[in-house]
């Protein structure tokens, strides 16, 4: 996910419009999402991707990332963890309440590709918490944005991490990887 | 014209409290769990480059502390005990350490004067409400960052969490260390 240099992944209204994206990160994340055929995400992150996703390649303005990202994210089975959503008007998605660490341990037991946590910091804090991420994509960005919603929050012990790769982009995105840790 | 340096330790949530671990922060010292030879080089040939220190009162105390008594083979010590110390405190009254000068008032005005003389890069470590107040006034020549593979949970931030502005930067460097620490480092975007 994008990140300013003082660790906010969106301003304070969730703009997201300072992150930055050039032809080889959208390449890069691309690669990265192929290696996943489920997506996740916390309330607030669905419902932006929710009002945007489903009709996105439709647009005549439609980009490559647009419709290449619509390719897999449509059909791909969603979960959504929210305790307050009620409804779901986007196909092949549906609510968890409760038992994140079980559903999780369930869907880590089925066969197939890796499940991948889009945005969601509150999901992502709660996540960690719980022990359940693997890995950490962050592209941090050249930016102070001096108030937003935080990438960690609620983190109640340190947690070291391994580092496992880092790449640089023309437009001064770092990509930073991490094997999880406790 | 003087380069204004800023250089810190911070983990990957932001946190550059304490990173050596003498201000009784629950963390502290969690810097050096993180080592390898590569570190301690970068930091001499920084060093190396630099002539005066800019400090706020904070981090000047605990340094003005802890190194007057130290030592060690490659000269760090020395160099950090006789290179010049500017201190920004509005409370300070004696500076004990050798080499020491206090800015007390018309701070922006004072740190300009001294960017202007010729020499080396003027560095500062740690003292988080100066490096905002020289961010906010766009007197950072190059911030770098030393990210740690870790994410504390507590701690101050370097940054403000309440900054009224956003500030674009350009991406220097980046660099990484075979401990996992990755050095991030920018200039200013104009």
């Amino acid at each position: 996910m994008h990140v300013s240099l003082d660790g906010f992944v969106a301003g304070p209204n969730g703009e997201i419009d300072w992150a930055r994206f050039d032809d080889d990160l959208v390449e890069d994340v691309q690669a990265l999402v192929d290696s996943a055929d489920t997506a996740l995400f916390g309330r607030v992150t669905y419902q932006l991707m929710e009002s945007y996703w489903p009709t996105a390649a439709d647009s005549p303005t439609a980009s490559k990332h647009d419709l290449d990202h619509s390719r897999w994210l449509n059909p791909a089975p969603k979960i959504v963890f929210s305790r307050t959503l009620k409804n779901v008007h986007w196909q092949n998605t549906r609510i968890v309440k409760d038992h994140i660490g079980e559903e999780i341990a369930r869907l880590r037991k089925q066969p197939g590709k890796n499940l991948m946590l889009f945005a969601s910091p509150t999901l992502g804090s709660t996540f960690m918490n719980l022990n359940l991420i693997d890995e950490y994509f962050f592209n941090i960005n050249p930016i102070v944005l001096g108030k937003g919603k935080p990438l960690f929050s609620d983190q109640s012990e340190m947690r070291r991490l391994k580092l496992l790769g880092s790449k640089t982009y023309k437009n001064g995105v770092v990509s930073l990887r991490y094997r999880g840790g406790s | 014209m003087r380069k204004i340096v800023v250089s810190e330790f911070v983990s990957l949530d932001g946190v550059v409290e304490d990173p050596g671990g003498a201000e009784k922060f629950k963390h502290g010292g969690w810097s050096f769990k993180f080592r390898d030879d590569q570190v301690p080089k970068y930091k001499m040939d920084e060093l190396k480059a630099s002539e005066s220190l800019l400090l706020g009162r904070v981090t000047y105390e605990e340094f003005a502390k802890a190194w007057p008594s130290r030592k060690d083979d490659v000269g760090f010590a020395d160099k950090m005990n006789n290179m010049h110390k500017y201190v920004v405190s509005t409370t300070s009254k004696k500076l004990d350490w050798n080499n020491s000068h206090l800015i007390k008032t018309n701070v922006v005005e004072e740190v300009k004067k001294l960017k202007q003389q010729p020499g080396q890069d003027i560095l500062v470590y740690g003292s988080g409400k100066l490096v905002n107040m020289l961010l906010k006034h766009d007197l950072v020549d190059e911030l770098r960052l030393m990210v740690h593979p870790v994410v504390l949970g507590s701690g101050r931030r370097l940054f403000d969490d309440n900054a009224e502005t956003m500030k674009v930067l350009k991406l220097a460097e980046s660099k990484t260390f075979p401990s996992g620490i990755v050095l991030l480092s920018y200039h200013p975007a104009k």
